[in-house]
């Protein structure tokens, strides 16, 4: 191929991928600006601590589903990362053979599930035997589709620590496990704490799966075995409803959400740049 | 003395047989250098007597190493003890990237929950690095992170690092082969010091260093020693035809 034809080639691609990236961040802005413009007159204190009122009567809040997705996300975390990390560490620390293997193709596989079937599962082996919607199930359905994220960046980051580190550990007569631990893993936290907040900020936006397990409550509740409201699941409801305070309040809480989800993302975007300092 | 005994040693990568057959001692509190070329398992030598060798992907291990009168394979000797024994210091400096030059000295205590008093610990870290001859350099900033350090201080802070648990044996593996002339200089020099607190083996390819530091020379050649004597015998004196080429510069 002649440097002429070579160079040919690079303008078409690089004016593809312009183009391609123009269309992306045209609907990327637009979805954005119109929940930022259409949610942010209708934000007001009363949403962020006010439970939501029946159709009908002005005013109220969402206060309940700020604080269910809160839970829900804070519970699946608390299942979901250790869970996924350890199968990262199996895989990428102790070269368990097989097992490795077969935890590596089902996070995989995981990774392309359809969070809906996920939500399913979850309710034939939760909320059936328990005989109702709980916050718990809805945590664990939000686990689940973490894993694989965590699983995948803890991997990731395991691997970027070099070998030599280790060995500087082992020689030192550390065991192993504790060289894992207090070496290996804080010298890839920057990148395991981002794929945590990436994994966090993706099943906060969850819905489907939560309509099968946690439901949806319109009064507070803090406990795990009972139903529990979320924003997702509120937006979802006040969105396809016919009163037009409703709809307006979804727009409003996609703009909390949306703002949450974007700091997450920000802060994520921090400490992966923080990465390798030192 | 001798402080460490290989009897029929062997050691493979995979079906690559890296180390045949060897037979050496090494003497207690002095200096012995491991020369060679390139990929004649020096390396592969020196992690076998602190049981790293077995710890890559496919390697092996077969006969005995004693340290005194333990042998360190036998089957109920764990491996983080004799590693606790016996130090090493690798070819290019790995301490801690997140750890200050502080918590990097006192790492092998820190990391083992080893707990210090403040004076416990400040006393060790001076020591260490007076004896790896690079306090006055760092003394006001330990609680820097390493990598502020050049390579040649980093290596000497890692010679600390190896001594603040106090090990019998060390062992370097080339330990200046990525720094400049001064700080292999300084380095010479802190060996040499060390003598005369722990047995020392320095792998290195760089004969005059050998010649410059060791009291003792192993020679070996394609996973085999060829020869072992008092450096200067080697140096001036070889028996072995293959020893004498290679110190001339025939190969290498
Ligand atoms: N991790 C490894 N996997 C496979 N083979 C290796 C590995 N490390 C070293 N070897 C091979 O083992 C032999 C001895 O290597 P080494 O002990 O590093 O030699 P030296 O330190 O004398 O240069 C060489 O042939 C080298 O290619
Ligand atoms: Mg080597």
């Amino acid at each position: 191929m002649s440097y002429r034809t070579r160079k040919i080639i690079n303008r078409i691609m690089l004016t593809i991928s312009v183009i391609t990236f123009l269309i992306g961040s045209f609907f990327l802005f637009w979805i954005l600006g119109d929940v930022f413009l259409k949610g942010i007159r209708y934000i007001n204190f009363s949403l962020f601590v006010e439970l939501p009122k029946p159709p009908g009567v002005l005013g109220g809040g969402v206060a309940n589903a700020i604080v269910g997705t809160l839970i829900l996300t804070i519970v699946a975390s608390l299942i979901g990362v250790p869970i996924g990390m350890m199968i990262a560490i199996a895989i990428t620390e102790y070269h368990l053979g097989k097992l490795a293997w077969w935890s590596k193709f089902l996070t995989e596989v995981l990774t392309s599930f359809p969070t809906l079937i996920i939500g399913v599962f979850v309710y034939t082996i939760i909320v059936i035997p328990m005989k109702t919607f709980s916050a718990l199930a809805g945590s664990i359905a939000l686990s689940i589709i973490m894993l694989p994220v965590i699983a995948k960046s803890t991997e990731e980051s395991l691997k970027m620590v070099p070998i030599s580190v280790r060995e500087a550990a082992y020689a030192l007569g550390v065991p192993k496990w504790k060289t894992i631990l207090r070496v290996v893993i804080p010298s890839a936290s920057s990148g395991i704490v981002t794929g945590i907040m990436i994994a966090v900020a993706r099943v906060m936006g969850e819905t489907a799966p939560l309509l099968f397990t946690s439901f949806n409550n319109v009064y507070w509740s803090f406990s795990l075995t009972k139903p529990i409201g979320s924003l997702t699941v509120t937006i979802f409801n006040y969105a396809t409803s016919p009163y037009d305070d409703w709809r307006n309040k979804a727009f409003a809480s996609a703009l909390v959400l949306a703002a949450i989800i974007l700091i997450l993302n920000i802060i994520a975007r921090i400490y992966a740049s923080k990465k390798g300092k030192h | 003395m001798d402080k460490i005994r290989v009897e029929n040693l062997n050691a493979w990568f995979g079906f690559m047989h890296v180390l045949k057959n060897i037979n050496l001692s090494f003497k207690e509190k002095y200096i012995s250098a491991i020369i060679g070329p390139s990929g004649c398992g020096k390396t592969t030598l020196l992690r076998c007597f602190n049981r790293l060798h077995e710890l890559s992907p496919g390697a092996r291990v077969e006969g005995k190493i004693f340290l005194d009168d333990l042998n360190i394979y036998e089957k109920d000797v764990d491996p983080v003890i004799v590693r606790r024994r016996i130090g090493m210091v690798f070819q290019r400096p790995n301490l801690f990237s997140n750890m200050t030059i502080y918590d990097n000295v006192i790492a092998g205590y820190i990391l083992n929950n080893k707990r210090l008093s403040k004076a416990e610990k400040d006393e060790i870290v001076e020591g260490s690095l007076r004896l790896a001859g690079i306090w006055e350099e760092v003394k006001n900033r330990l609680r820097e992170y390493p990598s502020s350090l050049s390579g040649g201080q980093q290596q000497r802070v890692c010679i600390a690092r190896a001594l603040a648990v106090q090990p019998e044996v060390l062992l370097m593996d080339e330990p200046t082969s990525a720094l400049d002339p001064i700080s292999t200089y300084r380095i010479e020099e802190t060996i040499r010091e060390l003598k005369k607190e722990v047995t020392i083996i320095i792998v290195t390819h760089n004969m005059q260093q050998a010649a410059r530091v060791s009291d003792e020379t192993v020679f070996m050649y394609l996973g085999e020693v060829i020869e072992i004597g008092p450096t200067a015998e080697i140096f001036t004196n070889p028996k072995k035809k293959l020893t004498e080429e290679y110190i001339t510069g025939k190969f290498g």
